[in-house]
């Protein structure tokens, strides 16, 4: 890493699990999450002359979210039926996230991959990418209490669909 | 920030920390004094936190080396010429990887095909027809030479055809 550059095989080999993660939960399956994370890092390739030092999370999120809305303007298509999480593809969580894990209802990523994607997109930016209200904000061009608004809408939804399932 | 102003979606940007000082006082007190509010924050925490404690994901082997591989083909070909090496086409690469799906089905649709046609099209063989004609004028002749007296006994008259 020079001048707090990363190069991109180390933003692949760092970030890759990152990116994966966050494009799984926005697209809510392995293939169209392979797609995204191939596609975020050519942009990062093309863009990495351009990235200024900060966070570099927050940058790859943008990236990652960015392929997904072209990709769901240009294709049109949703999952409809939304997999529960692969376990090949789980990494062992960190302790603390392992006691909220077990307490989940088993089908919190279907419910998630369920919501509109209005509502879905900013709460993965900020539960699962980490965002903040105005990183998110930048990201999908729209104000702040919109982001704010939407987080705490999709949260409801997605407590309604898991209430409504466990009944 | 008055109470008027108060709408429910600061709860969750209070649980976010997304408040200034004024309005997360706000919340608070708005939540001490409604047991409904009280009840949403509860409920918006435990799915908030069940998000956050959804695990880490990882892609398969497979898909990383196939990304490492080809981004080493384009920096090889930044470095030496683009016109030297192919670049890994991304959408050839995506429909290479969903081609399996349709070629399978494909490829079952011709077996089942080949099924098909190999029961109704090919005549079957249910008879078996040996020359058994030829076989015993040879053995006549064999056996007159070698002076094979049973041979030589047999009826010549041999079914020439044995089906069912």
């Amino acid at each position: 890493m020079a001048d707090g550059i990363p190069t991109w095989e180390e933003v692949a080999r760092d970030y890759g699990r990152f990116l994966y993660t966050v494009a799984y939960r926005l697209a809510g399956n392995d293939d169209d999450a392979q797609d995204l994370v191939q596609e975020a890092l050519l942009r990062v390739r093309r863009g990495l002359e351009r990235y200024e030092p900060g966070s570099l999370e927050g940058w790859l999120a943008r990236i990652v979210t960015n392929v997904f809305l072209d990709d769901m303007r240009r294709r049109k298509r949703r999952p409809t039926s939304a997999l529960p999480d692969d376990p090949d593809r789980v990494v062992p969580p960190a302790p603390a996230a392992d006691v909220a894990s077990r307490e989940l209802p088993a089908h919190l990523q279907e419910a998630l991959a369920g919501l509109p994607e209005d509502f879905r997109v900013p709460v993965v930016l900020c539960d699962v990418a980490d965002q903040s209200y105005e990183q998110i904000a930048t990201t999908l061009g729209v104000p702040v209490g919109t982001v704010r608004s939407r987080i705490h809408r999709g949260r409801r939804l997605l407590r309604t669909t898991l209430t409504e399932g466990a009944a | 920030m008055s109470e008027h102003d108060l709408t429910e979606d600061l709860l969750s940007a209070y649980l976010d920390d997304e408040l200034d000082a004024g309005a997360r006082a706000d919340v608070e007190a708005r939540v001490a004094a409604s047991s409904e509010w009280q009840a949403i924050l509860d409920e918006v925490r435990d799915t908030r936190d069940g998000l956050r404690g959804l695990p880490a994901l990882d892609g398969p082997p497979e898909f990383w080396a196939r990304v490492m591989a080809g981004a080493a083909l384009q920096g090889d070909a930044l470095e030496g010429g683009a016109e030297r090496v192919q670049v890994v086409d991304l959408d050839a690469e995506r429909r290479r990887r969903r081609v399996p799906r349709w070629g399978l089905a494909v490829a079952g649709a011709a077996a089942a095909a080949a099924v098909v046609i190999g029961v109704v099209a090919v005549p079957q063989q249910d008879r078996v027809r040996p020359a058994v004609a030829a076989l015993t004028d040879e053995h006549a002749a064999r056996s007159s030479v070698g002076n094979d007296v049973i041979s030589s006994l047999a009826s010549i008259a041999v079914p020439t055809r044995l089906g069912r």
